[in-house]
């Protein structure tokens, strides 16, 4: 059976680095990189952190540095990565907790300034929102919804690197999702913040890092794109929403 | 032996878990009384864990004027083999429709839609309505993202990966939790006036199974252990299609019931369309149970595959139709290195779900003062079997029910004194493996765990095998309290996975207990050693704790709303496995 060298970059338990460490990990058929971690973990180093929860693709917190690429660890294959060793280092631009487990938190305190959660006035409508095929929501959402805040775009974006101010291309997506929602009315107060000066969105240098990255495939840069677009023509802007509901509860 | 620091934290609700029942309960209680303190913990991270975020399928409710209460009831009693708790299916049916509206109107959570822009429902197995709610074929993201961000906007305290160790109590009352603070090493003991269980159940104790890895049973077990009632424990769905990816942990991860719904088949190893025989009319479609437990017998007969599953086939549906209505399962496979969209997929039953847990009334109070329970770590509203679509259903609604309830609950109450003692205990109890220099890492005994559930306490079970298996149980158990977990308290991977693994025995030992006792079969539970549905066995079992031991005794299945058939043979699938 062939071995692999897995390089892992270690931290302690208070995010200090223990620089590289490698271990011999047997290659099993249709290995992924998170089962080498769980390989080594139970029977070479159980010190070793990192996080999984669901382990095929939907949580988003197997997210680290594979190869120098941010990626998900469940949907790496180890053969698949061409390549005689594979490194892994916790995702850059969050804080490191322990080895590959990183902190979430400022990607949230930006996900949260956007207001994630639905303001609408019709909070306590017996009647669900008539979403027709053709409308801007039924076109343009369904696969931007997908996100499972892995951190995988904020990790990979060339502006994040420099500015801890940015908001990020997640919580722009997840803005862009409730500006497009019929049924929301908090849109001036998302596009204040999202048209700010140092964190907003012409921050974006529009250089298609977050797209290339992200495991779900969502094209993070056309949502910042069009989102742009819409800002500097407010008719543009408009048009993106269209309200309605329909009777779907008796 | 060393203490722990113990941090303290004083709280109106409790809520133990984060998945769909838990933030449903957290959501309920908020719009109810605004002012609540409540305090939520979770395994992992919020929104990110558990199995509400792992639904594929969907969400069964009535909306359709054509559909009915009495019909999605009826499917729910019939597809439980009649030991549903009939007051709790009735909630649950009753109340799903409403709560859909909740998760667009104030969650926030856009399901698919028709062409016309009213939503759209999807078939599922052993369903008479196109019934199911769904956003795509990945439905919890959209439910658990937007939960999430209703909890984000809100004040409520978050404790992110934070385990429950165990339930305080205090003269019988139930008055918090002492919890693990995972990456801190830190303990805190939580005091409430009411405690919501709801981490969800152990099916990860089989070695093919679906859940989120992270899942325990720990609510079950804590419950255990503070002595509430028990009930339908040896009811464990088996998923028929998890992906079988080698020794990847990625094997038993699923693909979605909607497949089936919209004409996958599945084939055995000599490439027989095997459900004909098992099930000549409704063949995919059947069931959950029937059809695990005819992929089982197909694989345990040598008409397998190589890597000892079955085939499913969904290639005849066509590229385009699975792109547009599956493209998470389409690249689920493709991750693994499959093809659904030309090939056959190796598949195997796949430990799934548990229909047993905390004995509760239709106001999830537990049968202890000051605990509720919902989601998984309750039982009694499935019964013998789950229907696909009804699980996410019940977590949304007797989440918010727990919500409601527990409001309700702790109004005019005194957050209850926990005596320092009681704490102590628990926290040296826990802490021991931190402080063994000689004994087992506990990893390699999760595997033996699997084992002993899957070979003996699986699809298929029978008398001896299941004595083995508590004989077996019982030893894993005494090793457990051997293990060792060297190094610090943070981040401490072996302490976990002994916490993990002492949970899951107690809750494997319950299920095989029980599954001992239930001298026929029914629904997920097959005993080829009593194959046919028994009418004298309508009735459930519930464990009472005593010490290490259990009071056993039984309540006849109440028909308040929906009688079995006269003759048993409508119940039993035993006639077609024998058969065969």
């Amino acid at each position: 059976m062939n071995t692999y060298q897995v390089r892992i970059v270690r931290s302690d338990e208070k995010g200090v680095s223990r620089g590289v460490e490698t271990f011999s990990v047997a290659l099993a058929d249709r290995m992924t990189v998170l089962d080498a971690l769980f390989s080594i973990q139970a029977n070479q180093d159980p010190s070793l952190s990192f996080r999984c929860a669901c382990r095929v693709g939907m949580c988003g917190t197997c997210a680290m540095t594979i190869n120098a690429v941010p990626r998900l660890a469940c949907k790496t294959q180890v053969g698949r990565l061409d390549s005689p060793s594979v490194t892994i280092a916790p995702l850059p631009n969050l804080p490191v907790v322990k080895d590959l487990v990183i902190s979430l938190e400022p990607f949230f305190e930006q996900w949260k300034k956007i207001k994630p959660a639905l303001h609408s006035e019709a909070r306590d409508s017996n009647e669900l929102a008539r979403i027709p095929a053709g409308s801007p929501y039924a076109r343009e959402t369904p696969r931007k919804r997908d996100c499972i805040t892995c951190g995988i775009c904020y990790a990979a974006c060339g502006v994040k690197a420099t500015s801890g101010e940015y908001l990020g291309p997640a919580a722009i997506n997840k803005a862009f999702l409730r500006i497009l929602d019929p049924r929301d009315d908090a849109t001036e107060e998302r596009l204040d913040v999202i048209n700010g000066e140092r964190a907003g969105i012409w921050r974006c240098h529009t250089q298609f890092g977050c797209t290339a990255a992200c495991p779900k495939k969502i094209d993070l840069t056309d949502t910042l794109v069009r989102l742009k677009r819409a800002m500097l023509f407010p008719s543009k802007l408009k048009k993106l929403k269209k309200k309605g509901v329909s009777k779907a509860v008796s | 032996m060393s203490s722990l620091p113990v941090d303290t934290l004083e709280t109106d609700l409790l809520i133990l878990g984060a998945g769909g029942a838990g933030l449903m309960a957290a959501l309920h209680a908020r719009e109810r009384s605004p002012r609540l303190k409540i305090v939520i913990a979770v395994k992992g991270l919020l929104g990110q864990s558990g199995c509400t975020r792992m639904v594929q399928g969907g969400y069964n409710a009535v909306l359709n004027p054509n559909d009915s209460l009495e019909r999605h009831f009826f499917d729910t009693i019939k597809g439980g083999a009649y030991l549903n708790n009939q007051e709790l299916a009735w909630k649950l049916v009753a109340e799903s429709p409403r709560r859909i509206v909740e998760l667009e109107n104030i969650v926030g959570c856009v399901f698919d839609r028709n062409p016309d822009g009213t939503i759209h429902q999807k078939p599922f197995a052993g369903q008479s309505f196109d019934r199911t709610v769904h956003k795509g074929d990945l439905t919890g993201i959209e439910i658990m993202s937007n939960l999430r961000d209703y909890v984000l906007e809100s004040d409520m305290q978050v404790l992110q990966e934070c385990r429950g160790l165990d339930l305080l109590k205090d003269d019988g009352r139930v008055c918090g939790a002492l919890l693990l603070h995972i990456r801190s090493g830190r303990l805190v003991a939580v005091r409430a006036k009411a405690t919501l269980a709801a981490t969800g159940g152990g099916a990860t104790m089989y070695r093919i199974s679906s859940p989120s890895l992270e899942k325990a049973g720990d609510g079950i077990a804590m419950a255990r252990r503070a002595g509430a009632r028990l009930v339908d424990m040896e009811m464990l769905q088996f998923h028929p299609t998890g992906l079988l990816v080698g020794k990847s942990v990625a094997t038993g991860g699923l693909l979605e019931e909607g497949l089936r719904g919209a004409g996958a088949r599945l084939y055995n190893g000599l490439g027989e369309r095997y459900m004909e025989r098992y099930d000549p009319e409704k063949k995919e479609r059947a069931t959950r149970d029937v059809v695990s437990r005819s992929s089982y017998m197909e694989i345990m007969a040598g008409r397998g595959t190589p890597h000892g599953g079955v085939y499913i086939d969904a290639s005849h549906l066509g590229e385009k139709f699975l792109l547009a209505n599956f493209p998470g399962m389409v690249e689920r496979c493709a991750d693994y290195g499959f093809d659904l969209l030309r090939d056959r997929v190796e598949v195997s039953p796949s430990a799934h779900f548990q229909m047993g847990g905390m004995q509760i009334d239709a106001e999830c109070r537990s049968s202890l003062d000051g605990l509720f329970a919902a989601g998984e770590d309750a039982g009694g509203v499935h019964g013998a079997n789950r229907l696909g679509g009804n699980g996410v259903a019940e977590s949304i609604v007797f989440g918010g029910c727990a919500g409601d309830s527990m409001a309700e609950y702790v109004q005019g109450r005194e957050v209850p004194a926990v005596s320092p003692a009681h704490v102590r205990a628990l926290t040296e109890l826990w802490a021991r493996p931190l402080a063994r220099d000689s004994g087992e890492i506990p990893f390699g005994l999760r595997k033996e765990l699997e084992d002993v559930m899957w070979e003996k306490v699986g699809v298929i079970r029978n008398g001896p095998d299941l004595k083995a298996a508590l004989g077996a149980l019982a030893e894993l158990r005494a090793r457990a309290e051997r293990v060792k977990a060297p190094g610090a308290p943070a981040s401490n991977a072996a302490w976990n996975a002994a916490l993990d693994f002492v949970n899951l025995c107690e809750v494997g030992r319950m299920v095989a207990e029980s599954a001992l006792i239930r001298t026929e079969s029914r629904g997920a539970h097959y005993r080829q050693d009593f194959p046919s549905s028994d009418p004298q066995w309508l009735k459930n079992i519930v464990l009472t704790p005593r010490e290490n031991e259990f009071d056993v005794h039984f309540e006849p299945v109440r028909f308040t709303r929906l009688s079995p058939p006269e003759s048993s043979g409508a119940l039993t699938h035993g006639h077609d496995l024998r058969s065969h």
